[in-house]
């Protein structure tokens, strides 16, 4: 868990921080979001000691940051950055194993580490002994994700990892990294300046602009009323439409939806399956010209989802 | 394909001429008299001989326009040909004397004219555009080295010069080759650190790459003069420094100054190449938890080393020809010789002393280059995620 307390910092007369409070519990992926200068970069890089702070605290898992030293602090938080940084001169096996070599960990069982984050990351084994220039960009990615994760440090701090890939392979590591964080529950810290990526990692949105932090919640909170000018011109007038991306028709809970007693539409699709998204959901109304679908349920029912489902779901979301 | 003829027909343009129009060599009497040109027709006794150099001329020519007219593979032999030019043609050289006279050959001796020297560099240029040029190039010097080096030439100039000094011309070659490498390699460490910390330092950076730029811009036999002033005095005032052997002549001034003028190339070379390390690598190496030894030993250092041994390559490269001025001070190596011969106008003296620094220089170039590219290699190209795509 991570707990920061009126963290505040300058460079000369410039307030990057203006007194900061929060806390990401344990296993939960904080997403920082705001525009380029709000201070969330700043902010992740105080927390593995990257950017010394003027005033506050910061606690990572109940001690503060400022008793370790910054080189065995770091050591115990994963960082992955955009661009990576791998390291050109090692190959993909000992990119991954820096950190554990700093820690001086017997190599058999590095060895093993290796093998299992690469295979959970999707990387074939055979790319152990390529050098980074040999990698794709997503690729190198989900490299730099495996050397963040090697020590399995209970802290990862993400400072927008996914930003220099093109939309196609970012979706594809945002997913990948989903699938990763769901098995490990690490606490996460995420900068990122793109609304969708923040909808589809975070367990809570954190809106920062000049220092401060506007406002925080689960990404749901935000479909509802903002009052703030600001969080709602940044959010965007689209954002339930984007929000109902994070979510899946067994969201809805299917089983408890009446029968679909029509005919199946001819629509040259196969029918909608559970674990469809719901925004997928809304476009297959638009496109049908309806106002409810069929979605074959788990059990293989095939439940009547309407139009008035996804909006009432949206707004029970946004009052959580 | 087009710069290789390029380089061939220069090659070509340079050769011709000088065989056709200057002195191949000059004969002399003695060591001090002014000597009588030997030219190619003068030299080539005998319609064998000629024929021989003609058809070599005209194939050289056709290896030159080969592109212009059937491109046949017989004649890349050319090149290899030309190789054993310069040495036979020293062979015919050293018997050669003027006809109608007689001359004590104890004392006779032929020189290297520019005619030669300018036919041996056309060669050499020729040669340098050809297939597997470098080790054309090389076999075509050692031959010429090995020519008069095994006694084939008594008479040659050169080689009775070096017979000579034979014993000098050793130890100075020892003394050149010591002074130049000891020399840069005590620039190495502080050239190594002073770069790291311009890199490390903005402010500094200025002060010093300025001052050790000083060092490179300041006349080098300036310089030489400036440093003997607190050598002498230091030697006359303080007894470990006497008693170390400094004085304001010889080794010592000589190795300072070599010394702070390979300080500039090193040093350049390793501030720009920790600089060009990318910034997300080092930023990513102190996240992870490096400290600064190891960030500087696992990653600016690897990551800089082909960048810095290109300055070493430039340093040591300098620094051969540079020691040449030792032996204007006393300090001894080739300078001494080429210094010797000046004094005496004995030019063949200070071609002899020449020679080795050129090859010397040319010697360390070439492996070092080899080092340099064996580690770009193992490093890599610094990777842009933005250009790999996916």
């Amino acid at each position: 868990m991570i707990r920061l307390t009126q963290v505040y910092k300058a460079y000369g007369a410039q307030e990057a921080l203006k007194g900061v409070d929060l806390e990401v519990p344990e296993g939960q992926c904080a997403v920082l979001i705001g525009p380029s200068g709000c201070g969330k970069s700043t902010l992740l890089k105080t927390i593995n000691r990257m950017v010394g702070i003027n005033a506050g605290s910061i606690e990572v898992n109940g001690k503060n940051i400022a008793d370790y030293a910054p080189e065995l602090l770091r050591r115990q938080i994963g960082y992955c950055i955009q661009g990576v940084g791998l390291f050109p001169h090692f190959n993909v096996h000992d990119n991954i194993a820096v950190v554990p070599r700093l820690l001086k960990w017997p190599e058999s069982h590095i060895e093993e580490r290796v093998k299992a984050l690469m295979e959970m990351s999707g990387l074939p084994d055979a790319y152990r002994l390529k050098k980074p220039r040999e990698l794709s960009g997503g690729e190198a990615q989900r490299v730099g994700v495996c050397r963040a994760l090697a020590a399995d440090p209970p802290v990862l701090l993400m400072d927008e990892p996914f930003g220099a890939v093109d939309p196609l392979t970012r979706e594809r590591l945002q997913l990948a990294f989903m699938e990763i964080q769901r098995a490990l529950r690490k606490t996460v810290v995420f900068v990122t300046h793109d609304v969708e990526e923040a909808i589809l990692l975070a367990d809570r949105v954190v809106l920062m602009n000049q220092g401060l932090i506007l406002d925080a919640g689960a990404p749901g909170k935000f479909a509802g009323d903002i009052e703030d000018p600001f969080v709602k011109s940044f959010l965007g007038s689209e954002y339930p439409l984007k929000l109902l991306k994070r979510f899946s028709a067994r969201d809805l809970g299917l089983e408890k939806l009446p029968e679909w007693l029509e005919a199946i539409p001819e629509s040259g699709n196969i029918v909608l399956q559970s674990d469809v998204s719901l925004k997928e959901v809304l476009s297959e109304m638009m496109r049908l010209g309806l106002h409810a679908v069929p979605i074959e349920s788990e059990s293989g029912r095939f439940v009547r989802v309407e139009y008035d489902d996804l909006a009432n779901y949206l707004s029970e979301v946004s009052k959580l | 394909m087009r710069k290789t003829s390029l380089k061939a027909r220069v090659g070509l343009t340079l050769a011709v001429p000088a065989l056709v129009l200057l002195p191949l060599g000059t004969f002399r009497p003695n060591r001090v008299v002014r000597g009588i040109p030997l030219n190619a027709a003068t030299l080539l006794e005998g319609k064998s001989l000629i024929a021989a150099v003609v058809v070599l001329v005209i194939a050289a020519g056709l290896y030159v326009f080969r592109d212009r007219i059937r491109n046949s593979m017989v004649l890349y032999v050319v090149p290899w040909l030309l190789g054993f030019v310069p040495g036979l043609l020293m062979l015919l050289l050293s018997q050669a004397s003027p006809a109608g006279e007689s001359f004590d050959m104890e004392v006779a001796r032929i020189s290297l004219s520019s005619g030669f020297w300018l036919l041996f560099a056309g060669i050499l240029i020729l040669q340098s555009g050809a297939p597997r040029g470098g080790i054309l190039m090389t076999l075509t010097v050692l031959f010429a080295i090995a020519v008069p080096g095994v006694g084939l030439t008594p008479h040659l100039a050169l080689y009775k010069e070096f017979i000579n000094i034979e014993v000098t011309f050793y130890a100075e070659l020892r003394r050149h080759l010591t002074l130049s490498l000891t020399s840069a390699a005590v620039a190495l460490l502080p050239g190594i650190l002073l770069g790291y910390v311009c890199h490390r330092h903005q402010r500094l950076r200025e002060w010093i790459l300025g001052v050790v730029n000083l060092f490179q811009v300041a006349p080098t036999l300036s310089l030489l003069g400036l440093i003997m002033i607190p050598l002498t005095y230091l030697s006359r005032n303080v007894p470990l420094v006497a008693d170390l052997g400094i004085r304001g002549v010889g080794f010592a001034p000589a190795f300072i100054v070599l010394t702070l003028y390979c300080l500039l190339p090193i040093t350049a070379n390793a501030f720009s190449g920790f600089d060009q390390v990318e910034a997300a690598v080092v930023d990513s190496a102190v996240a992870i938890g490096m400290t600064k030894r190891q960030i500087f030993r696992q990653v600016l250092l690897p990551l800089a080393l082909p960048v810095i041994f290109s300055g070493i390559r430039t340093a040591v490269t300098q620094n051969v020809g540079n020691t040449i001025l030792a032996g204007l001070i006393g300090g001894g190596g080739m300078g001494a010789l080429i210094f010797l011969g000046l004094s005496q106008s004995a030019t063949d003296l200070v071609i002899l002393g020449t020679i080795p620094v050129v090859l010397m220089a040319l010697i360390f170039d070439v492996v070092f280059k080899l080092f340099e590219d064996r580690m770009t290699q193992r490093v890599g190209v610094a990777h842009d995620s933005l250009d790999t795509g996916i």
